[in-house]
């Protein structure tokens, strides 16, 4: 048995928020001949974990406050940071869209109190799921990774502290490197560059097998790093695999079937995204050769394509106001110019 | 030992032969539908042939058995037979390693500092979905027929291997797998609960613990040391209001005195000591000045001598003359502002 766990992205979630997910999978799953006699669900076992609660109660708590002091017509001499500058410029949609998904990220990234607690919530999470998991169906249950967006840097840094801290005092850490390797990491929209803080990416044991040449550094048997050209959340610090060896797997994708280019789902919906995910989980015949150079070839944009246009001159215009310099407040400034291609549902119809 | 002696234990009431028959499945699929309960090398049966040596911890004589198993096995290897050698030789370097350690560090196989690898004949599925056993070196990969042109097969040291091959590799590594899982049990154990207690700390101090504001974050994150395992287990209070209630001093032996009056406290500068094993409880004391609409600000000091118990002494600057206090003191009881908001908003006029 194979178990999956799904990490989501920026966002409040709900306790639903995979459903979409899992979905897109098994549809994806029924394109191709091995799915049309037995589920994608006979074989794996789907396994949410969430984070954003931890960010919930915080946010309820100062929301109010924050939101006083913005709206107040005598804070001018308050000295504002670049970020209160940003957030002071925004329009209410605007602000509503910080508060619902970038407000996570920022204190993700500047509050490290809050940021280990998120992490040991998912350590703790993973740690008992493997244990669960392989007392009910035996120690070879093959455990894999499915990441969006910010959840792409909180599973990195959890998956580091799970395998390279010394838990115990006496006892070696058998959950980490080499007594314990997960399977396969597959990261969308990687994040983990971008708010990089204390576990840094290069040297980190979230790396695949052959990546630092040593076996007690590398927790993976793969790793799969998804980037779409247009998505705005990637625009800076990607990346690319420099140092991770063979089995450090780059996808590059530039597809349009959605507003949303960020949307966990429309990721998936690639094939040279979903056939890897399908291979890893049931196997190298779970999609046969030609199948996948078959669905790449018919793999197409939807045919909307001023918006397609229009889309990629606003992210490529964005793109250009960043540079190696460029800090998160440069890009929250962007995502919000952009929460359109970030948040927006639907088929390409706006 | 628990791990081992709940396997004897197993082992003592099952009846071999009453398992499922197998499905005569896909061997080089990474689902374990392949598995014949019945054959001799499944890991099960393996257990059983070792029972007495199991009980015994001879660990070094067991993997000496699968080794010379695995040297007499009567699958055709032609064609493939540095496969098979590439096992031999990772049980041989096993046996090697249990023997080092049963001399040097009289059995102690997982020391902290250095521990016996016990993940090396963990399955994995490596580079497009093929099963394989990464932790050996250089890995094996289980490549089927038809697939000699796909990686990693397509390297000269991945022969294609029969159905027979394939199933004699995968089942006498996954017995040495299991073993070796079987030997680490109580460590397993131990780090799962180092896990939960560092959670448990996590939760107590943020999410049970006296709630920060972002400026207080701020400095506790700047001032305190913390890693992972352990929250700090201290914290620094800094200019955190709330709302109190005050009782004039003499008001609690004279009823005629007893008035309580709402009043605003405002944490200057302050302490607070967590407690217990899981930092389940705190103390503190803080510095505070208070204010209220029907007089001058007074002055005085917080004492927490647990969770949920605040009591200060506040003196109040005389109304006549602001640089004299009034000669009675006040009893501040202070409640939390946000759980005092949280519960009782209906009653409060903001």
């Amino acid at each position: 048995m194979h178990i999956l766990f799904l990490i989501h992205g920026m966002g409040r979630q709900n306790e639903n928020w995979s459903v979409p997910v899992t979905d897109k999978l098994v549809e994806c799953s029924g394109l191709y001949q091995q799915f049309q006699d037995k589920s994608l669900t006979d074989e794996v076992v789907f396994v949410p974990l969430r984070y954003d609660q931890v960010f919930d109660d915080l946010l309820d708590r100062w929301k109010n406050d924050f939101s006083g002091i913005l709206n107040s017509e005598d804070t001018d001499d308050i000295p504002r940071g670049k970020l209160l500058t940003v957030m002071n410029s925004m329009t209410q949609e605007e602000r509503d869209f910080f508060w619902s998904h970038i407000a996570d990220v920022l204190i993700y990234r500047f509050f490290p109190l809050y940021r280990d607690r998120v992490r040991i919530e998912l350590i703790r999470t993973i740690a008992k799921h493997v244990t669960k998991y392989r007392d009910q169906f035996g120690n070879n249950t093959r455990f894999s990774f499915l990441a969006h967006s910010l959840g792409t840097s909180v599973i990195h840094d959890s998956l580091h502290l799970l395998g390279a801290t010394e838990w115990d005092d006496e006892v070696a850490n058998v959950m980490g490197p080499p007594h314990t390797r997960f399977q396969a990491l597959f990261m969308l929209a990687n994040t983990s560059r971008i708010l990089e803080s204390d576990v840094k990416v290069s040297d980190s044991i979230v790396c695949p097998v052959g990546g630092h040449n040593d076996e007690t550094k590398e927790y993976l048997d793969q790793y799969y790093n998804a980037f779409h050209k247009y998505d705005p959340i990637t625009l800076i610090r990607k990346i690319d695999g420099s140092g991770m060896g063979s089995n450090f797997h780059q996808v590059n994708i530039n597809h349009f079937r959605n507003v949303n280019v960020h949307d966990f789902s429309h990721y998936l919906d690639h094939p040279a995204v979903h056939i890897p995910l399908l291979r890893t989980l049931c196997g190298f015949r779970a999609v046969l050769p030609a199948e996948q150079v078959h669905a790449l070839d018919v793999y197409e944009d939807i045919d909307r394509q001023s918006i397609i246009t229009e889309i990629k001159s606003r992210v490529e215009s964005a793109q250009a106001q960043l540079g190696d310099n460029s800090t998160i407040a440069d890009l929250v400034k962007i995502w919000v110019s952009l929460k359109d291609v970030i948040v927006k549902t639907g088929i390409l119809d706006s | 030992m628990n791990r081992i002696a709940r396997v004897l234990g197993v082992f003592a009431v099952v009846v071999i032969g009453l398992t499922m028959p197998a499905w005569g499945q896909d061997v080089f699929d990474p689902s374990d539908s392949w598995v014949d309960e019945n054959d001799p090398r499944y890991y099960e049966n393996v257990f059983d042939q070792n029972l007495e040596l199991i009980g015994q911890e001879r660990w070094a004589d067991i993997f000496k058995k699968l080794s010379d198993q695995a040297e007499a096995s009567d699958v055709d290897w032609s064609g493939a037979d540095e496969v098979r050698q590439r096992l031999i030789e990772a049980l041989d370097s096993t046996i090697a390693e249990i023997s080092m350690y049963d001399a040097q560090y009289n059995s102690d196989y997982l020391n902290r500092s250095n521990p016996l690898n016990t993940g090396r004949f963990a399955e994995g599925t490596l580079g497009q979905g093929f099963v394989g056993f990464n932790g050996m070196r250089p890995p094996i990969v289980l490549c089927m027929e038809g697939a000699e042109m796909a990686a990693p097969c397509n390297e000269a040291m991945h022969p294609v291997l029969t159905e027979e091959q394939a199933e004699d590799i995968r089942y006498r590594a996954n017995a040495a797998n299991e073993l070796l899982v079987l030997l680490r049990g109580d460590a397993d154990d131990a780090i799962i609960e180092a896990i939960d207690t560092s959670y448990r700390r996590w939760v107590n101090f943020l999410d049970n613990g006296f709630v920060m504001f972002p400026w207080e974050i701020g400095l506790n994150s700047a001032l305190l040391n913390w890693d992972i395992r352990t929250p700090p287990s201290t914290q620094f209070i800094f200019l955190h209001p709330s709302l109190g209630v005050q009782i004039p001093l003499d008001g609690l032996s004279d009823p005629v005195k007893f008035r309580a009056k709402e009043s605003l406290v405002i944490e200057v500068a302050g302490h607070l000591w967590y407690r217990g094993q899981f930092l389940d409880n705190y103390s503190g004391v803080s510095g505070t000045v208070v204010l209220r609409e029907d007089l001058p600000p007074g002055l005085g000091f917080l004492v927490r001598p647990a969770r949920g118990f605040s009591a200060g002494l506040n003196w109040h600057f005389s109304a006549n003359e602001q640089k004299q206090f009034i000669k009675t003191p006040y009893l501040t009881v202070s409640v939390n502002v946000l759980n005092l908001i949280k519960s009782n908003r209906g009653l409060f006029e903001f």
